[in-house]
Order: C-alpha cells, then structure tokens, then sequence
C-alpha cells in the first residue's frame, strides 16, 4: 500500500483515533435523538427495499370503514350488530376472528339496560312490546355468538390503578431456559388492564391489542408479549395464531438478556429482549384483503370466501383515530398491522437484532476506527478517498444483507465512525502538514538567507578584487615610449586574478599579474595581501627575482590554509629596451612578434614553500612589440563539449592579430578586447569558472 | 569529481577523477581533513597517496588542496606523494613548481 512513513505524528494520530473511537462507542451507548432518526431512517429504507416477503391469503380483514358507518351509523354500535358479524364469519367459516376493538362495559342501548336506568333515574317502568326474547340483553347476545364462534377479544394493557387483572387468561405460559424471576420486568409491562365483559371473556380468549410507537411517532414493533401485573398476555395476533393452532400453551424462551423467542407448538417467533416483535410491513393499507363491516352485516360476501381464514374486525375509518404511521404508510389501520404481524408468524418472516447485537456493533466500530486511523492518517488522499466512501458503502452493504436473512443490524454507528475519524484524523493529519510546510517555508527562508549571505560575500569579494585593480591606463609619464592595457572578466565564483603596472624607477615600469588560488572572500584577501606585498618589494627597487624571493618569504608566514598565488613580473627597462622578468608558477607570457612564449624556469608559486630562489631572464623588447600576460581562466576557459580553450588557440590567435599589427597596427587595447572576445565566444553558452585576465605590454617606439 | 578513499594499514590512497576545480576541492578539503583529524589521533607514521591518473583537468584550487594536505602531513610527521601519468597534468605541476613540492611521482 501507498504508505506514507510514520512520524512524531504517527503516535498522535492514533491517540486521535482512539478517542475518536470512544467518543462513537459512547455516542452510541447514548443514542442520541439526531442519530436515532437516522437508524430509524435505514431502518424504514430497508424495510421499504425488502422484497423477500409476500402476503399470504390467511389474513382478511373486516373494516368498520367509513361506509359502514355511513350506512349503519352510530358508534359504538350496538352489540347485537356485532353478534350478527360474529355469526356470519362463523357461518362463513372463519378460522379465527380478532376483535379488535375493546368491549369492556355494558351496552347502555340494550332495553334491558334502559328499562333498568329508566325505573333508577327516572322512576319510570319502560315496556318493550313485541321484542324478542334474545333482544332483551344485547350483550348477552353478544356472547352467545362470541362462546359459539373462534373468537379472540381485545385487552388493552395500561396503568389506571383501578382497573383490574382477572386470573384466567386462557393462556398457558411455560417459560424455557429461565433462570432470571425478575425476567418479566424486562418486558413491555403494565400494573392493570382493561379487560372485556366477564360474561365475554369467560368463553373467549384475550389478545392485548396494545401497538407501540417509536419515538418518532412510527409504528414499526408491538409487544408479542405484555407482562400485565406480572402476567404473561399474548398479542392479538399471537393469540389468533394460538387459536388457530388449536393450543392455549405458549413457550418463553428466556435468556440472560430478556425474551428470545416465543414458541407456539412449532412455530418460533424470536423477539426483542423486551419482548417488541419488528414488524415486517410488506406495503401500505390494503397490502391485506378488506372486506367491509357492512357487507358482512348484509351477506354479501360470497360464499367459500371466508373458509379458513383468519379475521382481523377493526376500524379503517378515520373517524375512529385507530391509524397509524408505518414505515411504509401514513395512516395504516392498526387492524392491518396485527394482520400484518400474524401473517410474519405464520410466514416465518422476522427481523431481529442478534442478541449480542450491541457487542458486535461495538466490535464493529471499534475495527473500523482502527482501519480508519490507519487509513486517513497514513495513506495518501488519492488512497483514503475511495477507501473511505468504500468503507461506508461496505458497512450499508453489508447491513442490507443481514437485513434480507432478517437480522438487523444498524450501520448508523459504523458509517458515524467512519465520517468522525475521517474528521478527527484528517483535522490532525492537516495540522501536521501546516508544520510541514512551516518547517519547509523556514527552511526555504534559511537557505535563501544563507545565499543571499554567500552571495554578499562574493560581491565584497568581487569589489575588493575590482577596487584593487588599475582602470585607467593614460599613457604614463616619462613612459611615452611604452603602453599598456588590461581587462578582467570576474567569473561567478571570484577567482582571484589580479593585475598590475606601476614604475619602480627612472625609466623602470613594473607590470604584476597573479592568480590566487580558491575563491570567495579568502581568495580576495589574500590576493591583496600578495598584490601589495609584491608592490612593496618592487618599489623597493631591485631585481624582478629578488622581488618575487622576498614576497614568497612574506606570503608564506602564517599560511595554514595553504593559499598560494602563481605571479609574474616584468619590468620594462625605457633605456635599455628590454624587459626583465621573473615567473613563479605562472603562465609564461607571449611575444607577439614570433607568437612564442617567453622562456621560463620552471618555478614555485608564492606562499607554498619558503626559501625559494627565483631566477631572473631578460628579452629585448623591438620596436612594435606586444608582450601579452594572461591568467589560466584564458588557457583553461571550457565550453559546453568540455574543451578547453588551450595555449594552442591561445597562439594561434595571437599570430592572426600580430599579422594585422604589421600592415595596420593594433593597439594593446584592442589586442586584450580580441582575446578577450574569441575567449568568451568560445565559452559560448558556459559560464566562465574562473576569471579572465589579460594584460598586454607594447612598445611604442 | 571522483572522490575513491581506500586505506591499507596507515596507508591511505585517495583515488581522483574528472575535473578537480574550484567547485570539487571543498569535498576532497573534507576527506583530507577527516583523514587528518584520524591520524592525529593515533599519532603513528602514515603516508598519502593522491592517484590523479584518471584526473583531467587540475585547477589552482585543486593545488591548493594538495598543498594544505602536504602541509598538514608535514606538520604530523607524514608523507605524502601523488602520482600520475597524464602529461597535461603533469605540465599543471611542472609549471606551477608544484612537482618539486608535492614529490610528484
């Protein structure tokens, strides 16, 4: 992998991630209300995108709409209405029928119950003429068809102090792998109950009808189980299985952490530890088959059509504020939803959190911290980008997947993981580039001022070298037989080349040229020490030998650093017309006349050995004669291919312009600007390494 | 330039190549020097050798290295020689005098 290397930042990092990791660990722990919308919103989303389930045709439903109400009016209605239905599903050959509706007190129409209130309040004896025997109590009547019919009644569990809890609930609960008697705590349970008619629920048994909404007012679970004042009541639809099923015994299976499963004969519904069972909605209202109330009451439901199935009696009608909100609907009949329930039971189809679910979403977050650190914190964008938004994408993926073998399992957490370490990390990692790039910047303003440093002391280097030099060349006095010219070319690095011409005498003119070795500011001090010195001695007069023997002695005391100067000097003799010379390790001049050079011993430069003798060598110097000096940045200038520009041009040169001498006759001024300019556009393009340094001597006449 | 230190005993032989001017000399300065400081430090006799056959071109201010190295094994009780064959180069220590100094080999 494209791993940038561990830093001082690298531990940072990781303790950035960690705490990181425990802020989503304790986030999640908490649960807070932005995040549980979330959950609840993939919750919806997955459960939208299921395609796995498909209704079954056990289920129907039997809707008090708003055309039943229409065409029967009043509500409640009175009970012999509900006896008739009642009758009529049975004759129609319903398996189960699930009222879903709470018949707790008498029916105040009943003429029984009015002659009764009539003779207490009024004190009036009421006469019902011509009514029939089984029309006395309708609620007698009631039961009669509820003891005759599979029927399960409605309870609806809830904690008003006076209402109480009957011994009978028609179930028998056996409770599997119990080992906690406190376990029914752990469920959804209430101190009391509203119970139906005693002369109801004598004959039938009890479903709690109880539907439980999430924080965000959706209805996604209800109770299977409801523990009433320590009591075990099956939900509607968990009774209608056990009706159907012919059993009035239900298995609890218990574990360390609350309900597992429920069991009924072989069917096992697993659970909530709180006993909630999610409900796998398959679509929006009418995802079930409606029949409505008033048709069954007129018998036009077609025969053969109600055999075998299961009832679900309840309101549809808005009126009657029995909707609800659903993942998939916005006003779902609580009807449908206990329909919607048993047909998951009886299908088999669930969702479940496992039981260690929250151990593993901790595993999870906790893995995907430590991948995340690693990642945004040491793998280069182009990497972390596409891991990043692929860590996401695998987590959504993978819940997706578990939710189709119906197990649920929120990516929320893992994805908030995700996105905080990103932030986290990459809030560190940021950081650390701005010091990077500080510690970059700082460098870059330390290496410019160490140039601009290195590059001040070339420049005084290069004055100090320029300054000491002679610019002007008038003709000079008592020396009008005699001229002189000189340039230097200072190279990039300052090379030390010095020149000089001065008189040392009555007719005597001295002319120095010297090259000291290395470059910058130690070059140019010493090149003027050794500029002076030689000036000094020559002033003192004597012989061009004596002069260089006592300069060396001079230039060498105090010299560890091993600077030396290669000189050489002349002096022109006016009377005697020759010049006189001594060389210490220097280029030996040229005479332009036969284009040779002068000969010289092979000598010692200044300043590397003491007691050096230097000789003396004397030439006559013609009428016409041009004696040229020159430093070795002229013979060892280079170009691009390398080459040097060598002594052997160097004479050649010189022939071509002595030839012009004689028919035109050339100044030594444009002499040295000759050399000067073939040397440079030999260079070319490459910058001199060293300097350029001509001198030229001519006698005039 | 080519900078080739190999030592032998208290014989170190430095092996140069290409252009020894103004811009190389600082490094060899550097090897020169540490090779000092070292045999200082044991105080025994040692020689150095400066191979230059495969030098092409030799500056003032590559001299002047050898010359502080000459120095500087004079001063530590040294020796110290160099050797080539190239006649360009030669004629560098020739002319300079440098031959006679530096025990040209």
């Amino acid at each position: 992998m494209d791993v940038l290397k561990p830093d001082g930042m690298a531990s940072q990092k990781i303790i950035a991630g960690g705490a990181a990791v425990l802020a989503v660990l304790l986030l999640y722990a908490a649960s807070p209300m932005g995040l549980e919308r979330l959950e609840f919103m993939f919750y919806d989303r997955m459960i939208a995108r299921q395609t796995a389930w498909q209704a079954s045709s056990t289920p129907v439903i039997v809707a008090i709409d708003d055309y039943s109400l229409r065409a029967v009016g009043q509500w409640p209605w009175p009970r012999y209405l509900w006896a008739d239905i009642i009758n009529e599903l049975r004759r129609g050959g319903a398996a189960v029928i699930v009222l879903d509706t709470l018949i707790s007190e008498r029916d105040s129409s009943s003429p029984r119950l009015i002659t009764n209130y009539m003779k207490l309040h009024k004190d009036i004896d009421v006469k019902f003429e011509g009514l029939p025997r089984e029309l006395w109590d309708y609620d007698a009547l009631l039961a009669a068809a509820v003891r005759d019919a599979p029927v399960v009644l409605a309870a609806f569990a809830d904690n008003e102090s006076d209402a109480y809890v009957p011994e009978s609930a028609k179930v028998r609960v056996a409770e599997r792998v119990s080992s906690d008697p406190h376990f029914a705590r752990k469920l959804y349970n209430t101190e009391s109950a509203v119970f139906p008619l005693p002369m109801l629920r004598i004959t039938a048994p009890l479903g709690v009808m109880n539907v439980e909404r999430d924080m965000d007012g959706i209805l996604r679970k209800i109770p299977l189980v409801t523990a009433v004042s320590g009591k075990i009541y099956p939900t509607l639809s968990l009774r209608a299985l056990m009706s159907m099923l012919g059993t009035e015994e239900l298995t609890l299976g218990v574990g360390p952490r609350g309900l597992e499963y429920v069991q009924v004969k072989s069917y096992t519904i697993p659970t909530e530890p709180d006993g909630m069972m999610r409900i796998p909605f398959i679509g929006p209202k009418r995802t079930y088959e409606y029949v409505s109330a008033v048709n069954v009451l007129r018998g036009n439901v077609p025969s053969g059509f109600l055999t075998g199935r299961v009832v679900f009696i309840g309101s549809s009608a808005p009126a009657l504020l029995n909707l609800h909100s659903t993942p998939l609907d916005t006003d779902y009949p609580a009807i449908e939803a206990h329909a919607t329930a048993f047909d998951a039971m009886l299908r088999g189809n669930s969702i479940t959190r496992p039981v260690n679910a929250s151990l593993i979403q901790a595993a999870a977050i906790i893995a995907i911290g430590v991948i995340s650190t690693l990642m945004f914190g040491f793998v280069r964008p182009v990497v972390y980008l596409p891991a990043g938004v692929a860590l996401i994408a695998a987590a959504i993926i993978a819940s997706r997947a578990l939710f189709a073998t119906g197990t649920y399992i929120s990516p929320v957490y893992m994805v908030t993981a995700v996105i905080v370490l990103a932030i986290v990390i990459l809030l560190v990692r940021s950081k650390e580039e701005e010091a990077q790039i500080l510690r970059m910047t700082v460098s870059l303003a330390e290496e410019k001022a160490r140039q601009a440093k290195e590059q001040a002391e070339l420049d005084t280097a290069r004055r100090i070298q320029e300054n000491s030099l002679p610019h002007n060349f008038p003709p000079f006095e008592n020396f009008s037989s005699i001229e002189a010219y000189a340039s230097m070319t200072p190279a990039m690095n300052v090379g030390g080349d010095f020149y000089d011409c001065f008189p040392v005498g009555p007719g005597r003119l001295a002319v120095v040229m010297g090259d000291v070795s290395g470059k910058g500011i130690p070059a140019a001090m010493f090149m003027m020490a050794a500029k002076t010195v030689i000036k000094n001695q020559a002033l003192l007069g004597g012989s061009p030998h004596g002069i260089l023997t006592a300069a060396n002695e001079l230039l060498c005391q105090d010299n560890d650093a091993g600077m030396f100067v290669t000189a050489f000097i002349g002096i022109y003799d006016s009377g005697k017309k020759v010049l006189e010379y001594a060389n210490a390790g220097h280029n030996p001049p040229l005479l332009m006349r036969d284009g040779v050079f002068l000969p010289v011993k092979e000598s010692i430069a200044l300043g590397a050995v003491e007691d050096i003798e230097y000789e003396t060598e004397t030439i006559p110097l013609g009428e016409g004669d041009t004696v040229v000096f020159y430093t070795d940045g002229v013979t060892e200038m280079m170009n691009k291919r390398r080459e040097l520009f060598g002594e052997g041009r160097l004479v050649k040169l010189l022939r071509e312009i002595s030839e012009r001498v004689e028919s035109g006759g050339v100044g030594a001024r444009s002499v040295v600007e000759e050399i000067s300019k073939e040397v440079l556009i030999f260079a070319g393009d490459a910058a001199p390494s060293d300097d350029v340094t001509i001198l030229a001597l001519r006698r005039l006449r | 330039m080519d900078i080739d230190v190999t030592q032998e005993d208290n014989c170190y032989t430095i092996k140069l190549g290409g252009f020894f001017d103004t811009d190389s000399s600082p490094a060899l300065q550097q090897k020169v020097e540490d090779i000092m400081s070292e045999t200082y430090e044991k105080k025994d006799e040692f020689s150095v050798v400066f191979d230059l056959n495969a030098v092409e071109f030799v500056s003032s201010a590559g001299l002047r290295v050898l010359l502080m190295a000459k120095k500087m094994t004079d001063r530590q009780k040294g020796k110290m020689s160099v050797v080539t064959d190239r006649q360009p180069i030669r004629e560098v220590f020739n002319m300079t005098g440098f031959s006679k100094i530096l025990n040209l080999q």
